[in-house]
């Protein structure tokens, strides 16, 4: 699964148990983990072949069929659009999912190279850089999206007149909003990630073998690459795969308050919350894309559970 | 202890000020005006000109913040460009209420249902028990408000018709509402609780107290939980975050009229003066309840000395 390749294959050589393949195993044994990592792979499969899965187009509908019950040809039924239910709800697993990866992604490239640089070089590089972070971290994280979103969606396109941003909205509009989502979650995603990994250099930096391979005369690069990534890879993994359930539900909320990706994108969330203006007549048009958010959420949840006690053993009573 | 509140409550003011600075700009950076949506293009160019020098939306920037952080200075937030009728001091008089009510309750089911699920867990670790309850928290941080209100709904009000579908007002009123926002942070608090006590429950100082003789219920609640439920409560503050954004979610579903729909209507329809005072206000409430926070933990842990 996550294995760096060349630790495997050198340990392997060796003839020794490497740690990476040791904790693979451990994560096999754990049932939990497993389930989500099942149904993780499963949702993936179905986001890339929606196409072929989904009965029908998610974006346009037959008004005769508006909030129609399942049916032979809507399985769960239809939108107050007309809409298949099932349809749309295959192809938001799409949407969830790439918000989710995307986040976990910025947010593992940006933490790590951020915590890096400012625990490795310390002093005052690292004075600077971690008060900017806790001035990031200060402001209400859910705030600073919502108004990035507003500064983004809102007239943005209309007005400006540089090309630049004309592509963005470009882009955006052809992914049915979710640039902008993704910009506003990468640009806040980061710092917890940034401050874990600067912590473990921190502590790893004075520990004897990275002495030692200075003293045998590593450069930096060679240090933070062989010496300093490897060791955390492991904990920033189950970091961020604990933290893609809240980058998922951030989309969900967002595209909920009107604020996510543009109609007729079919994002859970704003299913959820178009089914809530019918739920006393219509309960299920919300609660089964709300059932598809929590399965999302909950796979991450038992995968990162599973990573975690499966990368250190010694987390698990 | 009292030097150290006063001196939070001075650095509170910086931050909010950072926060209504960056609001401020942030909402203005928006090429365009509050007057300039689908609704206003009927009107001529002459009446737009002057709603704006009516809200002096015309001035510099840098004037307009200062005139907004002057009249606020003065307890006033300002108009409400949507509204007309209403200022956002009627609008938060009339919709806070509610939304501390919920966020209260929900606050109020996180602990109660919270903490009893997570000691249970922990003096029966590894039973059945224990999974039970365990796999009720693992969902429980999994099940979005979004997901549980509806099913709540959907089980509850319209299905047994023990709770209203929405609305507000009664007891009646409160109960889904608050066990949908409060749901998640029972699970958070649950699991922390659990993984706490277990750590506690093999400290020296619990066997000392058994060997004493102490009744296994008062070695629990005196010795183990006293110390289990420091690191609790500092997860209490950034709960409440939560709690705010969920909010909203809650309000939509179930109707309520709280700040959350001011705040999302402020915001797509520009209403500046109402955008800042609800930033400004939940703001204030995070920023409080990390000091409460900060006080509690000191008075549960006399290792802790603010100076």
């Amino acid at each position: 699964m996550h294995i760096p390749g060349d630790m495997k294959t050198s340990h392997a050589k060796r003839g020794v148990e490497s740690p990476a393949l040791d904790a693979f195993r451990r994560l096999i044994k754990n049932k939990l983990a497993m389930i989500g990592g099942i149904l993780i792979l499963l949702l993936i499969l179905i986001a890339i072949f929606a196409p072929l899965i989904a009965p029908k187009p998610y974006y346009e509908g037959d008004l005769l069929m508006n909030n129609a019950p399942p049916s032979k040809g809507y399985p769960l039924g239809a939108d107050f659009m007309g809409r298949d239910l099932l349809s749309r709800l295959i192809y938001g697993a799409r949407i969830s999912l790439t918000v989710g990866f995307i986040g976990a992604i910025t947010a593992f490239l940006i933490g790590i190279i951020y915590g890096t640089i400012s625990g490795f070089y310390g002093g005052k590089i690292d004075m600077f850089m971690m008060r900017f972070v806790d001035i990031v971290y200060a402001f209400p994280t859910i705030l600073f999206i919502i108004l990035l979103m507003v500064v983004f969606k809102t007239s943005l396109s209309s007005v400006s007149k540089s090309l630049i941003v004309k592509a963005f909205v470009a882009v955006d509009r052809h992914f049915g909003g979710l640039l902008f989502i993704m910009i506003g979650i990468g640009l806040t995603s980061w710092v917890d990630m940034a401050r874990l990994s600067r912590g473990i250099v921190l502590s790893l930096r004075e520990t004897e073998y990275v002495q030692a391979a200075r003293a045998l005369g590593a450069n930096d690069t060679r240090i933070i690459f062989k010496h300093l990534l490897p060791n955390l890879i492991g904990p920033c993994i189950v970091s961020v795969t604990l933290r893609i359930p809240g980058f998922i539900g951030t989309e969900a909320f967002l595209s909920f308050i009107g604020l996510g990706v543009d109609p007729p994108t079919p994002s859970w969330g704003m299913m959820i919350s178009e089914g809530a203006k019918v739920l006393r007549s219509y309960p299920f048009q919300a609660i089964y894309p709300g059932i598809a958010l929590a399965i999302v959420m909950l796979a991450f949840n038992f995968l990162g559970d599973g990573l975690r006690d499966a990368l250190d053993p010694r987390l698990k009573q | 202890m009292t030097n150290y509140i006063i001196r939070r409550f001075l650095l509170a003011i910086p931050t909010l000020l950072a926060i209504s600075i960056i609001t401020f700009f942030l909402m203005h950076a928006i090429p365009g005006s509050p007057f300039a949506g689908p609704e206003m293009r009927h009107l001529p160019p002459e009446v737009i000109a002057n709603l704006n020098k009516y809200y002096h939306l015309d001035d510099p920037i840098w004037k307009q913040y200062l005139n907004y952080i002057w009249n606020l200075l003065h307890g006033d937030f300002g108009p409400s460009y949507a509204n007309r009728a209403r200022t956002v001091n009627d609008i938060i008089a009339q919709s806070l209420p509610a939304s501390a009510l919920l966020g209260a309750a929900a606050l109020f089911v996180a602990i109660v249902i919270g903490i009893p699920l997570g000691i249970i867990s922990s003096l029966k670790q590894n039973t059945v028990i224990d999974y039970i309850s365990m796999f009720i928290a693992i969902t429980g941080v999994s099940v979005p408000a979004m997901t549980l209100g509806p099913l709540l709904v959907w089980i509850f009000a319209l299905n047994l018709k023990i709770f209203p579908v929405a609305q507000w007002g009664t007891f009646k009123h409160m109960v889904l509402p608050a066990i949908t926002l409060g749901f998640g942070s029972a699970a958070i608090i649950a699991r922390l609780t659990r993984a706490s006590m277990l750590q506690v429950l093999h400290e020296d100082y619990i066997r000392t107290a058994r060997a004493k003789g102490l009744s296994e219920r008062r070695v629990t609640i005196h010795h183990a939980l006293r110390n289990a439920l420091i690191p609790v409560v500092t997860i209490i503050g950034p709960l409440f975050a939560g709690l705010i954004t969920g909010s909203m979610v809650v309000e939509q579903v179930f109707a309520i009229p709280g700040m959350g729909k001011f705040f999302v209507m402020g915001v797509t329809g520009r209403d500046y003066p109402v955008i800042m005072g609800t930033v400004l206000l939940y703001a204030v409430f995070l920023i409080l309840a990390n000091l409460v926070v900060d006080i509690m933990y000191a008075r549960l842990d006399p290792r802790i000395r603010y100076s």
